[in-house]
């Protein structure tokens, strides 16, 4: 039947159910408003002929759907070896982080070999490892987990055995190996489950998780006095995964002065670093003890690349050849 | 009709070249306009993105760029003035005493040597009896695999028999009028009785109805009988993995202690956690630098003096 043979009200109401079934349907917003806010911030990245301005702290997402391209699309990929990948990018932010430097590692763990190292002094009165102490045979070298004095924070398992208890946290997250190299990511809550620490031969937990699964920033995160300093600029380590397995490291250096002040802990805010990781198509992520303590190496066919810190830290993440 | 025709076709033609008058306006027109309209925004976006970018430049190249300068100190990032350094050192003290075990309980020291005490002896008999340690992870891998199967076949079983029960009480109920009646009633009865909770009175109703209940370890026992039991572990094993315990218990034993001496040293320098720690690292930093005679960056002149007073101080307590 046709609308005009409808009487008056029927019609209306069928006009507007008409008229709402056509209206294509969206997407939920990613922003939601009302909230306090951030510290007003932003972030550009040099593209190679400019800055292009990319995340604000007033129009930050609260989720990271995929890579922002500008971000992507300015790091030059190097390979080190078949299945690690590095390269770096500048970025401007506010204040103290108006110059950085992100050094990015792309692993996949499919293809190496990954364990965790640990070291302390003679008595064991001192966290011990820095990168100098990377095995000779390491791809790839990085400081992981966060510690208090010397032994690391929360749950660590080391060649099979856990070596430490799990911690808690509401933003605690475990990145584990499994026997057949794949990497698990467990929440704080899914930890007491046996079944998803069966099999694992190599694990670390840290703190604060950055983004979660499906790419979204935790509420702490998004506004301040949640129990997460959101304003506090440092330098920044973070491990996140991509959605096609493979592991991103990120490492934030300030950039005065090429790498001579590059441990100086200036950088960017937890929600700014949490944007980088999303912006790189992390879909999750966890931060890593930065700071002073945050420190890298890469080895490729032009040799050892180091990016230094202040501070000996007892665990690092050490990417080898699968034998 | 040729009128009729007439008429009509002049009507025709007339809406006919007002369609195409408006669709010849109409389309170039649409299409210059969204082609201004484009070339207006894109020249919007370059100004504000130039303009973007012209402000960032000026952040990261700032007319007298100073990388070493001190950061902004505020409510967090404390100025470290010789008072604040003498603060931070009586907390780090009073934390140093406790890792000593100077408040009764066993010190850091004591504690890492008895870890590592039970981890050597542990490793000790693993390489001993590796052997016999090998030979029994062989012995269970193949018995777990046996008590798999068995388990799995065990259940199955039980499954065909149970669908095969369910199948002939429908019959039943279809075809007995008393059994179904008694069902019925049955039902009636386990609704009651759960709704007031009584889980004794439900369980006893089931078994009236459906018979005893097969024992809860009846696939464990299948197993038992058609692999064994698991094999026993060699002595050397057990005792080995009690000290692996022993080992992860003194560990955790000492991450507690690591714990209260970091709270301690907050607690004693009367500066906020973040404040504190925050102070802790920038020191660090300082230490480290001078250690590998680099210029320390990030510290104004007057904490690099107070800092450099006490430098052996400080180096003595972290």
């Amino acid at each position: 039947m046709p609308l005009g043979a409808l009487p008056g009200a029927i019609r209306i109401a069928a006009i507007a159910f008409v008229a709402i079934a056509a209206t294509p349907l969206r997407p939920a917003p990613d922003r939601v408003p009302p909230r306090a806010a951030l510290p007003p911030s932003s972030l550009a990245v040099w593209t190679g002929k400019a800055w292009r301005e990319w995340w604000r702290s007033d129009d930050a997402p609260d989720r990271w759907r995929g890579p922002h391209d500008a971000v992507a699309d300015a790091v030059r990929w190097r390979t080190a070896a078949n299945g690690v990948e590095w390269g770096e990018l500048r970025l401007a932010g506010t204040g103290e982080a108006r110059r950085l430097r992100a050094v990015v590692v792309r692993i996949d763990p499919r293809v190496v070999r990954l364990r965790l190292d640990t070291a302390f002094t003679a008595g064991g009165e001192r966290a011990a490892w820095t990168v100098d102490d990377a095995r000779p045979d390491a791809i790839m070298a990085v400081n992981v987990g966060q510690f208090v004095r010397t032994l690391p924070w929360g749950w660590v398992v080391l060649d099979g055995h856990q070596f430490l208890a799990p911690g808690s946290g509401p933003l605690a997250t475990a990145v584990a190996v499994d026997s057949s190299g794949t990497v698990r990511w467990i929440g704080p809550d899914s930890l007491k489950d046996a079944n998803l620490r069966r099999g694992v031969v190599a694990a670390f937990q840290s703190y604060p998780t950055l983004l979660t699964a499906d790419g979204e920033i935790p509420p702490p995160l998004r506004e301040p006095g949640r129990g997460i300093d959101v304003e506090h600029r440092d330098a920044r380590l973070g491990i996140g995964a991509l959605p096609n397995g493979r592991l991103l490291i990120v490492l934030t250096r300030f950039d005065a002065f090429g790498e001579t002040l590059g441990s100086i802990p200036f950088g960017p805010t937890i929600p700014e670093f949490a944007a980088l990781m999303g912006a790189l198509g992390a879909r999750q992520a966890v931060a890593l003890d930065g700071g002073i303590s945050g420190q890298m190496l890469v080895r490729d066919a032009d040799g050892t690349h180091t990016w230094r810190g202040l501070r000996k830290v007892p665990m690092a993440l050490v990417v080898l050849k699968k034998s | 009709m040729s009128y009729a025709y007439s008429t009509s076709a002049r009507t025709l033609s007339r809406r006919g070249i007002a369609v195409a008058v408006v669709a010849s306006l109409a389309v170039p027109f649409c299409g210059a306009y969204a082609q201004l309209g484009g070339l207006v925004k894109k020249a919007k976006d370059r100004v504000v993105e130039q303009q973007v970018a012209n402000q960032v430049e000026k952040r990261v190249n700032p007319v007298a760029s100073n990388p070493g300068a001190p950061p902004k100190f505020d409510d967090v990032t404390l100025e470290l003035t010789n008072d604040r350094i003498a603060q931070i050192i009586h907390g780090l003290s009073a934390g140093r005493a406790v890792l000593d075990g100077t408040n009764g309980s066993p010190s850091r020291a004591t504690l890492i040597a008895q870890r590592d005490d039970a981890a050597r002896q542990s490793a000790d008999l693993s390489q001993k009896n590796a052997k016999a340690f090998e030979a029994y992870n062989e012995k269970r891998d193949a018995s777990q695999r046996c008590r798999n199967d068995a388990i799995h076949a065990s259940r199955e079983k039980r499954q065909q028999a149970n669908d095969q029960r369910a199948k002939e009480l429908q019959a039943k109920a279809m075809s007995d009028p008393a059994f179904r009646e008694k069902a019925v009633a049955m039902a009636q009865k386990m609704a009651v009785a759960q709704q007031k909770g009584d889980t004794a009175e439900v369980r006893r109703l089931m078994i009236e109805l459906n018979g005893a209940p097969e024992s809860d370890n009846v696939d464990s026992l299948a197993a038992d009988k058609a692999c064994g039991s698991l094999p026993p572990q060699p002595a050397a094993m057990v005792q080995s993995q009690k000290l692996d315990a022993q080992a992860n218990k003194l560990s955790d034993a000492i991450r507690q202690l690591e714990q209260q001496a970091a709270e301690t040293e907050v607690k004693e320098s009367k500066l906020t956690e973040r404040q504190y720690q925050m102070a802790r690292e920038r020191i660090e930093a300082y230490l480290s630098a001078m250690k590998y005679n680099s210029e320390p960056g990030g510290f104004s002149a007057g904490e690099r003096q107070a800092l450099g007073a006490r430098r052996a101080d400080l180096e003595k307590v972290m």
